[in-house]
């Protein structure tokens, strides 16, 4: 019963119930004065035939005893009698007009309730619509941005159950105005820094070419040239290929399998670009021999382990240490890797992740948007990335994926 | 956006010689989608600070702002109502209705609105909140740990603006202790939810946004968690 | 659904026992109230037909009225239905001068006369015009005039102005057709000296002029004085009576008090169950809202208002009375129709009321049905408010916090040393807890307060009652009394039918009295003459003790004063000399009226027509034992003498009054001689034989006894029942409520053993609070009882040691069983299970 949930249809309720009690008493009480009224008339009426009786005691006790109710006459044959004085029914004098009055007014309660529920039910749709106004106004308000009332009431009712679920459509529709506005300064942002990133590899291009076209250069000068060239364009492409998958991620246009792949193939497969460069410094991979499973995107999962272990590797010393451990329970996995190496301050732990923020460490060829990108992979699969470090003591990187 | 806002909050019992001050002029705020650790000794207010954020408790003296409303302005009915629809609250010995089975536990406070609970939102959480074959369930026939996420999913089910825990591990193992912690930062993440959580445990209160230690009705301190563990 | 009309209704579903039994008290208080009214509807239903056989079935009656005016009164608005009827006169019979019926009394009935006045035919048919007559079946075996249906009887039927006239005036010989012979149990009055015989009255046979009297039932009752004195003043009839036998019972008294009376008993007793009812029904939610704090708790938390909350409680009174009011309606009406066909089965009933259909039959007026359904509601009604009040008021934080706080200061809880002595730590818990729940369980331990009270005083009631009727029926120590009555009837008459009456078949031993009024004004006690001047009739300052000198017939009295220890040879033929039997009530208590010994002289004076007598009666022995069937007076004493003496006495004044002979008999074969002796006094022509059948009298007051005790104790029953249903709700759940705190025990090292004491003790303490408040209530009450009984007859105040042995006995035991019965559930459970759970 929906009725009952919204105590102003109850109050309304109770308004009819009056209303109603008041009218029944009214109508009774008119009934009864007129009722009254009318014995009055019989009475009269009876008391002047026995009176015109008075010599007639024998004719008294008969009509005495029709006016009791103790004869057993037929009307009927009364009627016939009347009718040959020619007294029909309307020629019977003595109704006053007081009583026809009277007999009109009873018809008066019922209109007055009917125009005092009508009066009421106006009123009470009116009041309902008038809120269901000011809950367009309001939807209006909001369409105009204006995100700053507050159109909830607590109370009971079906109504305020809208005003309520209206409220929070505000608070996510200003949520994502704000988020909006965030993502286009981010993308100004982005765009900014990509044309930035851009420039320089450019510029170098510019310049190493026009240094190749001159004539009078060294060959081992114009391998130089070349080599950097390479380099260059290797950056452009990877910087390219990189925003490219940001900004893919960002549209969310990138769809995250959800596959169960075991944990150790993933490391298997992120360690392989990673394994000569580690060796080259002599660094100590460690993986915990446990058999575990994830829920992701293997493909994506291993492009983002691969910045995570590049970034391991660059800020960890000859004969460092690295340290790969997971954890898988009913609802996640966790894989953690640690280094002993030089460890991320205390601000900077705070960027880390941010897009294009290079540390103070940050090697040469950083762009700094591998950390961004590894994130952003994560947060896709519902997963996370977080990040303790210690300087000169280490770093710590924990990532998870849901079940 | 300012999702709390506590101004110089106090609450005192008793008189003269033997008043005692639970709370002595606290304030602080929370942003939306925060997870703030209230951490401090037994005895320290803690409980009593989130039974006043719940509206539970009445306060001797301040004010309490949940998204803009203050709560203790309203009548009793009226802070019924809010309750039921900005609040969430979950408790260290689960309290649920013994005699409803978990979905209905869970349901309740849009079943006090009259409202019929969308069926997809029911699913989410319950999928979330690992109870999937367990709704018919009465809570004599969980475990701590489930009857915890009950509770959890009765405070989540009305998207309220705030969600207030005490202690939610302190009846639990250690395994179900993780398990309630990430699945309260679960929700914090995915629906952006406030949640505040008093706690005595220094672990616990690591892994929130922000920490804020009370000790004898006085906050202590009120700042970002470091990130530095022991490594 | 509404979630909470769901926890509503999950909640009664799991706790199956508590709602069960609740609803039993609901049911039990419902069907009380309705058997009370059912009760009182069919007693009166029941008294009105005995009336109606009795007494003729009319409201009012106007004597000497015109023929001329009935109209006034047949055709008033308010008469229902009018009677005519006439007494046209008596006629001599030829009958003995000395038989006490000599005329027979002719009255005329019309239709509707024959159909509602008491007359009913033993054979024949009822009279049809005025030729025809029906005679009463007294005529024959008295007048031995062996008239027949079919006769002719012929009358000279004439007037006399009073009762002693010999001669009639304005005979008239008239020769009427017997047709039937009337059983004249109510139309012959046994002292008149009348037979009654009915014919038809033909009105058109009158004059305007002559007078009828008419009988009137009205259409509604509560006009009938103002319809009363329309017909009164119209018809010119002053001369009006009342069928107040009838009009007492359908609360339309021409007295007042009768109806006062009458509703006020109802309403005490009504009253009495909803009070016993209320406490129940509160009870039962109280303690259903007490269980569920936590709950309650809980759904504030969440948000519910208490609103919502109040409509819970509400709705479970609602349904726990939706079913307990039908079911105590259906209850009620099959306990009374049981108890009304076991009582019609014995049929006693007949007898007291000398009626044909003499049973009850059950009946249920729609108003009362109403009344019963409202009170009900609003009882229920009234009971659910304060818990659901109490109910809302419960704030989230007491169910965060899952201590029920012990909201008691230190000194209330503390306890003596001595009970740690004598009871143990076991009974030092027991106390503290009682203390502590004082609140939950005033209502419990007022209930079998209330039980009690009603238990003793009732009990009290009805032994008083009893012996009072017993005290009246007096000494019951003779079968059968009689005494012979009539105009100029001599001794020796007197004499000769008592002689016959005491050789019939089935006779055995029998005394016969008669005795002389006399005064004594000297020799009198202290004792006396301080109840003399005590008392308010004493308008003269001369103290006098009235003596009634008796007769007693030699042999009798030979016997007598053997007991008594006197030698008949004592007793001077020539001379005046009896036993005294020097014995009075006064108060509540006998006192010796006269301060003389054996051999000397009492002086009395007699008082005759002629002179006033001072007789001098040598006292032969001064006793305190009477005679069969003499009890002790309030007003006078015996002084027992033979007939020589008496001879002697009469002698002294020819004019001395003295009462006629007496005859008490004590039976051998008691029905014999009730059939032998009623076939004397139907055959009897001189005078009228009078008899009384001590034994059937007895039998019936037996009846009466054990009718009234069946009422009154199945009242009781039913009280204490419902008190039980409370004592064990009460008791049950406040066991279950504290499962923690027994397990925590258990685990500590309480054995079942000390559990068991623990428990016991709790019972006795509880038990013994109840006793304490109900006994002393119930014992002033009897006192009470005692003082009221004790204007009416002797009794000396005894405590009514029984119903207070039964009481104690069933307290302790009630308490002790439930508690055991909730005490073997949580022993058999498991100590963590029980500490770690919550209550369902």
């Amino acid at each position: 019963m929906r009725i009952r949930k919204n105590p102003e249809v109850n109050k309304l309720y109770l308004f009819f119930a009056i209303v109603l009690v008041a009218v029944i008493s009214f109508s009774i009480y008119q009934s009864m004065y007129i009722l009254n009224k009318y014995e009055q008339i019989l009475y009269n009426n009876d008391a002047e035939i026995i009176s015109s009786l008075k010599d007639n005691p024998d004719a008294e006790i008969k009509v005495i005893k029709v006016i009791s109710g103790k004869a057993d006459v037929n009307a009927e044959d009364g009627k016939v009698i009347l009718s040959q004085y020619g007294v029909q029914q309307n020629d019977i004098k003595n109704l006053s007009n007081e009583l026809y009055t009277n007999a009109f007014l009873i018809s008066l309660p019922g209109i007055l309730a009917f125009v005092l529920l009508l009066i009421c039910c106006v009123y009470f749709i009116d009041k309902q619509y008038k809120r269901i106004n000011e809950i367009t106004a309001y939807s209006q308000r909001v369409l105009q941005k204006d995100y700053s009332l507050d159109i909830r009431e607590n109370v009971e009712g079906d109504i305020s159950n809208l005003k309520n679920e209206i409220y929070k459509l505000t608070v996510m529709l200003r949520e994502q105005s704000e988020q909006q506005t965030e993502d286009n300064k981010r993308l100004a942002t982005a765009l900014s820094d990509v044309s930035h990133q851009l420039k320089t590899p450019m510029t170098s291009l510019f310049v190493m070419t026009d240094l190749i076209k001159q004539d009078n250069i060294p060959k081992e000068k114009k391998q130089e040239f070349m080599d950097t060239i390479q380099n260059q364009l290797e950056r452009i492409n990877w910087l390219v290929s990189s925003l490219l998958t940001l900004s893919k991620l960002d549209a969310q246009a990138i769809k995250m399998k959800r596959e169960q792949h075991s944990m150790a193939e993933l490391i298997k497969a992120a360690l392989e670009p990673v394994l000569i460069p580690a060796e080259l410094k002599e660094i100590d991979i460690n993986i915990e021999n446990i058999d575990a499973h994830f829920i992701g995107d293997f493909y994506w999962s291993r492009e983002a382990l691969v910045n995570i272990l590049k970034n391991c590797i660059e800020h960890t010393n000859a004969h460092g240490k690295i340290d790969i451990s997971f954890e898988e329970n009913r609802l996640y996995t966790e894989l953690r890797i640690k280094d002993n190496g030089e460890g991320i301050s205390k601000e900077e732990l705070k960027h880390i992740f941010k897009r294009f923020y290079k540390g103070e460490n940050a090697g040469e060829g950083s762009v700094g948007i591998g950390l961004a990108m590894a994130k952003a992979i994560f947060l896709e699969q519902d997963g996370d990335i977080v990040c303790n470090s210690k300087e000169n003591v280490g770093t710590e990187f924990i990532i998870k994926w849901p079940k | 956006m300012k999702i709390l806002q506590v101004d110089h909050l106090s609450k005192s019992y008793g008189t003269g010689e033997a008043k005692v001050m639970a709370l002595d002029d606290v304030s602080f705020s929370v942003d939306k989608g925060e997870f703030v650790a209230i951490i401090g000794p037994s005895g320290s207010g803690k409980s009593t600070l989130l039974h006043i954020l719940g509206g539970v408790d009445k306060p001797t003296s301040g004010n309490v702002y949940i998204d803009g409303v203050d709560i203790y302005s309203l009548n009793e009915s009226k802070l019924a109502i809010f309750r039921r629809r900005q609040i969430g609250l979950i408790y260290q010995f689960y309290n649920l209705i013994p005699v409803l089975n978990v979905s209905e536990n869970i349901t309740l406070p849009l079943e006090l609105d009259g409202q019929m609970t969308p069926k997809t939102r029911l699913n989410e959480i319950v999928k979330t909140l690992g109870l999937s074959d367990r709704l018919k369930h009465l809570p004599n026939e969980l475990s701590g740990g489930q009857q915890q996420r009950v509770s959890i999913g009765r405070a989540l089910i009305n998207n309220p603006a705030i969600v207030l825990a005490d202690e939610p591990t302190g009846n639990l193992d250690s395994t179900n202790s993780k398990e309630i912690m990430e699945l309260l930062k679960a929700s914090n993440k995915k629906y952006n939810q406030t949640l505040i959580v008093i706690t005595h445990d220094e672990n616990i209160a690591l892994q929130a946004d922000r920490i804020i230690s009370i000790h004898d009705g006085k906050i202590q301190m009120n700042e970002v968690a470091s990130c530095e563990r022991l490594i | 659904m509404n979630v909470l009309s769901k926890l509503t209704k999950r909640h009664l579903k799991l706790n199956k026992k508590r709602t069960i039994v609740s609803i039993i008290g609901i049911a039990l208080s419902t069907a009380l109230i309705f058997a009370v009214s059912i009760s009182v509807l069919s007693f009166r239903d029941l008294a009105m037909r005995a009336a109606i056989d009795s007494s003729g079935n009319f409201e009012a009656k106007f004597a000497d009225v015109q023929l001329a005016n009935t109209k006034y009164i047949e055709d008033n608005s308010n008469t229902k239905e009018v009677m005519y009827s006439k007494t046209l006169g008596i006629s001599k019979l030829n009958v003995d001068a000395k038989a006490s019926k000599q005329y027979i009394e002719v009255t005329a009935y019309d239709g509707k006369a024959f159909e509602n006045y008491p007359c009913a035919l033993k054979e024949g048919t009822l009279p049809k015009d005025s030729s025809e007559i029906v005679i009463s079946e007294n005529i024959n075996p008295k007048t031995g005039l062996n008239y027949k249906v079919g006769d002719k009887l012929t009358l000279n039927i004439g007037t006399r102005d009073n009762a002693q006239d010999t001669t009639l005036s304005n005979v008239t010989k008239k020769i009427y057709t017997i047709t039937g012979i009337l059983k004249a149990d109510y139309t012959e009055r046994s002292y008149s000296d009348t037979f009654s015989a009915f014919t038809y009255l033909d009105k058109s046979g009158l004059n305007t002029t002559d007078t009828v009297t008419v009988g009137v039932t009205f259409k509604n009752l509560a006009a009938m004085k103002t319809s009363v004195n329309e017909m009164s003043t119209g018809a010119n009839a002053k001369n009006i009576a009342y069928n107040n036998t009838l009009l007492t019972w359908s609360g339309y008294s021409s007295h007042d008090n009768a109806n006062t009376f009458l509703y006020a008993i109802a309403a005490v007793v009504i009253a009495l169950i909803i009070i016993g009812s209320v406490a129940v029904i509160y009870n039962a939610f109280a303690i259903s809202v007490n269980e569920r704090k936590k709950q309650f708790g809980i759904l504030a938390s969440v948000g519910a208002t208490s609103k919502q909350i109040k409509k819970m409680v509400f709705q479970e009174s609602a349904i726990m009375g939706a079913i307990g009011i039908p079911l105590g309606l259906v209850i009620g009406y099959l306990g009374m129709f049981v108890t009304f066909s076991l009582i019609n089965g014995f049929y006693f009933f007949g007898e007291s009321f000398n009626m044909q259909n003499a049973n009850f039959n059950v009946i249920i007026s729609p108003i009362i049905l109403t009344i019963t359904l409202v009170i009900l509601i609003v009882t229920i009604l009234i009971s659910a408010y304060i818990p659901a009040k109490r109910a809302a008021k419960v704030t989230p934080l007491e169910a965060i916090r899952l201590t029920n706080d012990i909201k008691m200061s230190r000194k209330k809880l503390r306890t003596s040393r001595l009970t740690q002595k004598l009871f143990g730590i076991e009974g030092i818990i027991a106390l503290k807890n009682l203390k502590r729940n004082r609140k939950r369980y005033r209502t419990t331990i007022f209930s079998l307060f209330i039980s009690i009270v009603l238990f003793i005083s009732f009990s009290t009631i009805i032994l008083y009652a009893f012996d009072l009727s017993d005290q009246q029926l007096g000494t019951s120590d003779y079968d059968f009394a009689f005494s012979v009555g009539g105009n100029g009837l001599s001794e020796a008459d007197q004499l000769d039918v008592i002689n016959k009456a005491v050789k019939l078949e089935g006779a055995g031993e029998y005394w016969i009295y008669r005795s002389v009024d006399a005064e004594a004004t000297t020799g009198l006690s202290n004792d006396y003459k301080a109840k003399f001047k005590k008392s308010a009739s004493s308008t003269n300052t001369d103290i006098s003790l009235n003596v009634s000198i008796v007769e007693m017939q030699d042999e009798a009295f030979a016997n007598y004063a053997k007991e008594v220890g006197v030698d008949t040879n004592a007793f001077s033929k020539g001379g005046i000399s009896g036993i005294l039997v020097n014995k009075m009530i006064n108060g509540n208590s006998f006192i010796k009226p006269v301060d003389l010994t054996a051999n000397s002289d009492l002086n009395l004076e007699i008082i005759s027509d002629k002179q006033t007598n001072n007789i001098k009666l040598q006292l032969a022995a001064v006793t305190d034992k009477a005679p069969v069937a003499y009890g002790y007076s309030r007003e006078q004493v015996y002084v027992i003498v033979p007939k020589s003496s008496m001879k002697n006495l009469l002698a002294v004044d020819n004019k001395i009054d003295i009462s006629g002979y007496m005859g008490y008999l004590k039976a051998t074969d008691s029905a014999t001689y009730a059939a032998k002796i009623e076939d004397l006094k139907k055959a009897n022509t001189v005078g009228t034989l009078y008899y009384t059948d001590v034994k059937a009298m007895i039998k019936s007051m037996q009846a009466i006894k054990l009718f009234m005790s069946i009422f009154l104790y199945g009242f009781i029953v039913i009280i204490t029942l419902i008190g039980v249903t409370n004592v064990f709700n009460t008791i049950n759940t406040n066991i279950q409520l504290r499962r923690k705190e027994f397990a925590m025990l258990k685990s500590v090292g309480l054995t079942p053993k000390g559990f068991n004491k623990m428990l016991y003790y709790e019972s006795i303490f509880y038990g013994l609070k109840a006793l304490l408040y109900g006994l002393p209530v119930g014992i002033g009450l009897s006192y009470l009882m005692y003082y009221i009984f004790g204007g009416v007859g002797v009794f000396s105040f005894v405590l009514p040691w029984n119903s207070i042995i039964i009481c104690i006995v069933a307290v302790f035991f009630i308490v002790y069983m439930t508690m055991l019965y909730a005490g073997s559930k949580i022993k058999k459970e498991n100590i963590m299970d029980a500490l770690v759970s919550d209550i369902i």
